[in-house]
């Protein structure tokens, strides 16, 4: 499996990625996964507040194969839906870096408005 | 009409390569949401024309991009062939000059080398014009294409006997740029197919350069008559003849007759001579006609 890794750029320089995109980094942080998998996922953690539909999760997936961010990891069929066979997607390394660096930055974002008293120090 | 068909068909507002890439994944995915949601909701469908409506626009605008940007690249390397040939257009021009200006040559070959510089310098300008992509934008480009397109007609008019180069080079290589001109932003297949032309007569012109030579006699050819002639009249031309041939230079020419058919022998070269009528013969493999009286 060839993917196209654009050597040299910090994971910083992806900063600051799309919401869509974060959450498909984040979805795959867990292991490799299907497409349907990923949006379950990622309606799941959101709490249903992002639903991607498989136009924006495929157009967001190219991107991120042609980035490096996620590779292929061929196609199976899912063992509990038991169908047609799926292609997986899982994150590669500089993927992981980048979306480690995102959440530390997301985080300091958060912590910034915490010592502002804008928001308290537990989520509602 | 099943909601899966429906969605096929939303699926072509999708590109093709993205299509090919995603579809069936695509298809498996909108299976999954029909079986854990009630697709005959209008909500459930607001939400799939949507999906599509926020994503295809920006992937097919993603996909032009890309064409484009290849399309360009193309255009560039077909310009920089065209700067390449009109150079080699006209060193080839000179070249048939110098080797016709060693016999006795006529006003309307003149003409027809003269228009043949002129036609390469304007493919060169061409060329140009294309890699500088000037604030006219190709309108220059279009412009010296169509003069040369007339030059090389009027000289091929004047001078029928070009070599095949000069024919790709001349016609070939214009009408295949001024299609690609014409549709350069949109990666149709016509324009896809003119680059393509570009390309085919860029890299066979140089063969066929390398074959041509100065006055090429191919197409002469198929309007050379070979009319018989008796014995007799075989006969009446056999002799020594002093003969100017319009690209040998003057020579003295032995005729005799080989086997039924005569023959000349100039300069230790033997050419068979082919009769035209009214007293004139053509040497084999020699453009102009001469008369023997």
């Amino acid at each position: 499996m060839v993917t196209k890794r654009r050597a040299g750029r910090p994971p910083e320089a992806y900063l600051p990625l799309p919401p869509a995109t974060f959450h498909i980094l984040l979805a795959l942080a867990d292991g490799e996964l299907h497409g349907y998998a990923i949006m379950k996922g990622v309606a799941a953690r959101s709490e249903g507040s992002v639903r991607l539909g498989p136009g924006t999760l495929y157009g967001s997936l190219k991107r991120l194969l042609k980035a490096g961010l996620v590779e292929e990891g061929g196609e199976r069929a899912d063992p509990e839906r038991g169908d047609e066979r799926r292609r997986y997607y899982r994150l590669t390394q500089l993927g992981l870096s980048v979306v480690r660096a995102e959440a530390r930055r997301l985080d300091a974002m958060v912590r910034a408005a915490r010592r502002k008293k804008l928001i308290g120090e537990r989520p509602a | 009409m099943s909601a899966e068909h429906i969605y096929r068909l939303l699926l072509r507002a999708y590109p093709p390569d993205f299509r090919a890439e995603y579809g069936r994944e695509m298809v498996l995915i909108f299976r999954d949401q029909c079986q854990e949601n009630d697709a005959r909701t209008i909500g459930f469908w607001a939400a799939v024309v949507w999906d599509v409506a926020r994503s295809a626009p920006a992937l097919r605008a993603a996909a032009w991009r890309e064409s484009t940007r290849t399309m360009e690249v193309i255009m560039k390397l077909a310009a920089i062939l065209t700067v390449l040939l009109g150079v080699l257009g006209i060193a080839g021009a000179v070249v048939e000059w110098v080797a016709g200006s060693k016999g006795a040559i006529d006003g309307r070959y003149v003409l027809a080398v003269v228009l043949g510089v002129f036609a390469s310098a304007l493919l060169l300008g061409a060329g140009v014009a294309i890699l500088l992509q000037t604030r006219w934008g190709r309108q220059p480009a279009r412009l010296a294409l169509f003069a040369s397109l007339v030059s090389m007609a009027a000289a091929r008019l004047l001078f029928p006997w070009m070599s095949i180069f000069s024919h790709l080079v001349g016609f070939g290589l214009p009408v295949a740029l001024l299609i690609a001109l014409y549709w350069p932003r949109k990666p149709s297949t016509l324009g896809a197919a003119s680059i393509v032309l570009v390309l085919v007569f860029g890299l066979s012109a140089p063969a066929a350069a390398a074959q041509a030579k100065p006055g090429d006699t191919r197409r002469a050819a198929a309007t050379v008559k070979d009319l018989p002639l008796t014995a007799a009249q075989r006969q009446s031309f056999v002799g020594s003849y002093s003969v100017t041939l319009p690209l040998g230079g003057g020579s003295v020419v032995r005729i005799f007759e080989e086997n039924g058919v005569l023959k000349a022998l100039s300069e230790a070269e033997t050419r068979r001579l082919l009769y035209q009528g009214d007293g004139v013969f053509r040497p084999d493999g020699v453009m102009e006609g001469v008369r023997i009286q």
